[in-house]
């Protein structure tokens, strides 16, 4: 190292320009990895808020809203929020929100055979966590389908939803450790990710860890478009015909539309900046201008306004209500997204050089 | 003439050098099987629900994953075989056999190196390099000799020589030398590097190094032919393999070229090495003259030439509809990225499917298929005789696509108003592509500019 150490090194390495059209500074890919751990800390720490709420009261009300805040926090699966095989990862997303991993079957076996009163955290994901409370507070206590049903219908109706309530309320705790345990891991995790490059044991290149942020946003296009509007819309996996309600996410609390709204939310603030509600700050949105790809950079935000203007459109809380009245306006968000997704899956990874999520690192040529 | 090309040919020549290449070659062939194994390769590219075909190759039978998973440790064993020079007709047919096996299992998988060993063990069938420092030779002396006749070292220069030159081929065209794409693109994504990281997003830096690489591969073989450049020009695929070792994740093509560019050195040299004297001037061998070689070598050369050269008979770009793609030793001269969602219509209900590839191929296949028209058609096949199959057709079967190459502005790369169902795969040019996006790619070139 010595022997470089009398040259005169370059300035910080740029995105490409050196200065914007708009006389402004590009944005170097640390920059953004910053600004990007910082927004999922600061929406992580807006759930936990909300989570401790739920825990406090688990209640209809206090359940929508961990679930609204969730929902952004959904969409920024990396760092500690995403999948343990990934770098960082804690599985934390799972053990918060298991869906479409959710079985009310299951949850019944487990509420009638007094499964909630032990260590919930010891249970299998489809059976606890956000989607499983949503399945205690949103059904009739009368209505246990599966699991000992004799014996639950032997107890009293107060009984029963007493217990019912005590499940909810066993599950939102859980809910509520995850949560501080998922923000206690961002706080140092934001250095880790800003700091990517040799030396960081976890993110060995800046590239290794802008591609994993970049994973996370195709969220927009496994889950919201094709797990949560496709397959209702009858798109995809349902034979029958369509509306195929039952694939329908949060159909038991109606609160599918504001899950989407919270994804959407999420996704563009990764996108396009995260310091306010008008998205300002610093997203992937400048690392395509710093490339010199500007109408990358314009396209790209006018199809996730297309994609809101089409979200907010819908009139109804609940999907069920909007494909049955008025499908189109479904359709019209699916089409919306896909207009996102298009785009992010071919000049958004040639821009940026980053991968699709799960590429394969091997030989190459 | 012919006469003194087939005796020039049958000369024989030191085997020491062919005998240096069977022993790394062997080695590099076990290595690679081993690093599939032990970084479970073999299950994320083969664990696979559907497998893309080569064209006339549909008949390939798959042996499943434990037969796959048998066919590398096979290598592995064939490999050091070879090294070795242990039952050497046999290894190295049946390495031969494994390797292409394997590469014929699926397109998506496909490699120019991948290529370029399949050849490269295909013409070690057919020469004795086991003649010396070999199990082989030290079992059964009849084996043993000095010498190899010219033509195998002639033959393995010019199919190393061919990659080089093809590779620089494909370089020259305007993405590459004038805007110094994708290099740029690559390029700036790798700025944590250590020393040399911040000059990398410098689009000079981009348009010097494309310019770099276009006159090294084009050139190289023949530097490497000539005696007195030869030690520069192998100090150059050196370094030009060093650095493309370290920029980008291209695992054992740097080590397969640098160690097949000693074929051109000296045949005597590893007896150098080994302080071992030259072989005295070996006489010419008479029995090689009636050989039937001749011919067989000028198709197989004729072969070489032709196969990389048919893109060009396609028209167009190559890079945007692929035709001629493969088998062209067009190495990393583009980037491509593109969304393919599959339109089923049954014809009967007019009930329509968007059917994403991923809900039937690995995200490795589902990359490759994303931009190649050939992989989208085989695919829509398939889905069509899916839903068939289960009842839901008959069905039509369009791709919805959306392609950028290069940086270029997103378009179609099929016309999504054709029902695939209708299309047979072919050799021939193809209507159905959709012309590419005009204009110039994502530019270095520019951006250079933009600094001054």
């Amino acid at each position: 190292m010595a022997a470089f150490s009398g040259c005169p090194m370059p300035s910080k390495p740029d995105g490409g320009l050196t200065v914007l059209p708009d006389g402004g500074k590009p944005v170097q890919r640390s920059e953004f990895l910053r600004a990007a751990g910082q927004c999922a800390l600061r929406s992580s720490t807006s759930f936990q808020t909300a989570a401790h709420a739920f825990a406090a009261n688990p209640s209809k009300q206090t359940w929508a809203t961990a679930m609204t805040a969730w929902s952004r926090v959904e969409a920024m699966q990396f760092g500690p929020t995403a999948s343990s095989t990934t770098p960082g990862g804690r599985d934390s997303r799972d053990q918060i929100y298991s869906w479409p991993l959710v079985s009310r079957c299951a949850v019944e076996e487990t509420l009638t055979a007094d499964g909630y009163s032990g260590d919930v955290g010891a249970l299998l994901i489809n059976r606890r966590g956000l989607a499983a409370a949503e399945v205690l507070l949103f059904t009739n206590p009368d209505e246990v389908t599966c699991g000992n049903t004799a014996a639950w219908m032997a107890l009293t109706p107060t009984e029963r939803a007493a217990r019912k309530q005590a499940a909810a309320a066993a599950i939102a705790l859980d809910v509520q450790t995850r949560a501080d345990a998922l923000v206690a891991a961002w706080g140092p995790f934001v250095e880790t990710l800003a700091t990517a490059g040799p030396g960081n044991s976890t993110y060995p290149t800046v590239a290794g860890a802008l591609n994993r942020v970049s994973d996370s946003v195709f969220f927009l296009d496994a889950a919201m478009k094709d797990a949560k509007l496709a397959g209702p819309l009858g798109l995809k996996t349902c034979t029958a015909t369509p509306p195929c309600l039952d694939l329908l996410e949060s159909q038991y609390a109606k609160h599918n539309t504001a899950n989407l709204r919270g994804n959407l939310l999420g996704l563009r603030e990764l996108m396009e900046g995260c310091d306010d509600a008008s998205f300002n700050g610093i997203g992937f949105d400048d690392l395509i201008d710093a490339q010199g790809a500007f109408s990358v950079t314009t396209r790209l935000d006018a199809s996730l306004q297309a994609a809101q203007v089409a979200l907010d459109a819908l009139d109804e809380p609940d999907l069920s209500e909007s494909l049955v009245s008025d499908p189109a306006s479904v359709r019209a968000v699916y089409d919306a997204l896909k207009g996102v997704t298009d785009l992010m899956k071919s000049e958004f990874l040639t821009v940026l050089d980053v991968e699709l999520p799960m590429g394969l690192e091997g030989d190459n040529d | 003439m012919t006469e003194r090309v087939r005796a020039w040919l049958s000369a024989p020549r030191d085997a020491a050098a062919l005998v240096v290449f069977r022993v790394a070659f062997g080695l590099l062939v076990s290595v690679s099987a081993t690093r599939f194994l032990v970084y479970g390769w073999v299950e994320q590219l083969f664990d696979t629900k559907f497998q893309f075909h080569y064209f006339g190759f549909g008949w390939v039978p798959h042996p499943g994953l434990e037969g796959v998973r048998l066919l590398f440790v096979a290598l592995v064993v064939l490999g050091a075989m070879v090294a070795l020079g242990a039952l050497y007709r046999f290894s190295i047919i049946a390495l031969f056999v494994a390797f292409a096996w394997l590469q014929l299992l699926d397109v998506s998988n496909y490699l120019n190196h991948y290529y370029l060993v399949t050849l490269l063990a295909l013409l070690s069938c057919f020469m004795p390099l086991h003649v010396m420092w070999s199990v082989d030779a030290w079992l059964r002396p009849s084996v043993q000799s000095q010498t190899l006749p010219m033509w195998c070292t002639a033959l393995l220069r010019f199919q190393v020589g061919v990659v080089y030159f093809f590779a620089g081929l494909a370089k020259l065209n305007g993405d590459w030398l004038v805007h110094g794409a994708p290099l740029h693109l690559w390029l700036s994504a790798r700025t944590s590097m250590p020393v040399v990281g911040p000059y990398l997003s410098m689009p000079e830096v981009a348009l010097f190094m494309s310019w770099a690489g276009f006159l090294f591969d084009s050139s190289v073989p023949f530097f490497l032919m000539w005696r007195r450049a030869r030690p520069f020009a192998f100090v150059a695929v050196i370094l030009f393999h060093t650095a493309t070792r370290a920029l980008f994740p291209i695992g054992m093509f740097p080590f397969i070229m640098t160690l097949s560019a000693l074929v051109f050195f000296d045949s005597s040299w590893p007896r150098k090495w080994l302080r071992q004297g030259a072989l005295p001037h070996p006489r010419p061998s008479p029995r090689g003259r009636g050989s039937p070689l001749l011919p067989l070598l000028a198709a197989y050369v004729a072969f070489q030439l032709v196969l990389p050269l048919r893109a060009h008979f396609y028209g167009g770009d190559v890079s945007w509809h692929e035709q001629g793609m493969r088998f062209s030793w067009r190495v990393m001269t583009r980037e491509k990225n593109g969304s393919v969602t599959y339109i089923v219509k049954n014809r009967a209900t007019g009930r329509e499917w968007h059917v994403a590839p991923s809900d039937y191929l690995t995200r490795v296949q589902e990359r490759e298929l994303a931009v190649q028209p050939d992989l989208i058609l085989q695919l829509g096949h398939h889905i069509g005789r899916d839903f068939e199959q289960r009842g839901l057709g008959p069905v039509e079967v369009r791709a919805d696509t959306l392609v950028s190459l290069n940086g270029r502005a997103a378009t179609p790369l099929v016309d999504a108003r054709v029902d695939l169902m209708t299309l047979q795969d072919s050799s021939r040019g193809s209507d159905w592509i959709a012309p590419p996006t005009e204009g110039p790619p994502l530019s270095a070139l520019r951006r250079a500019l933009a600094h001054f």
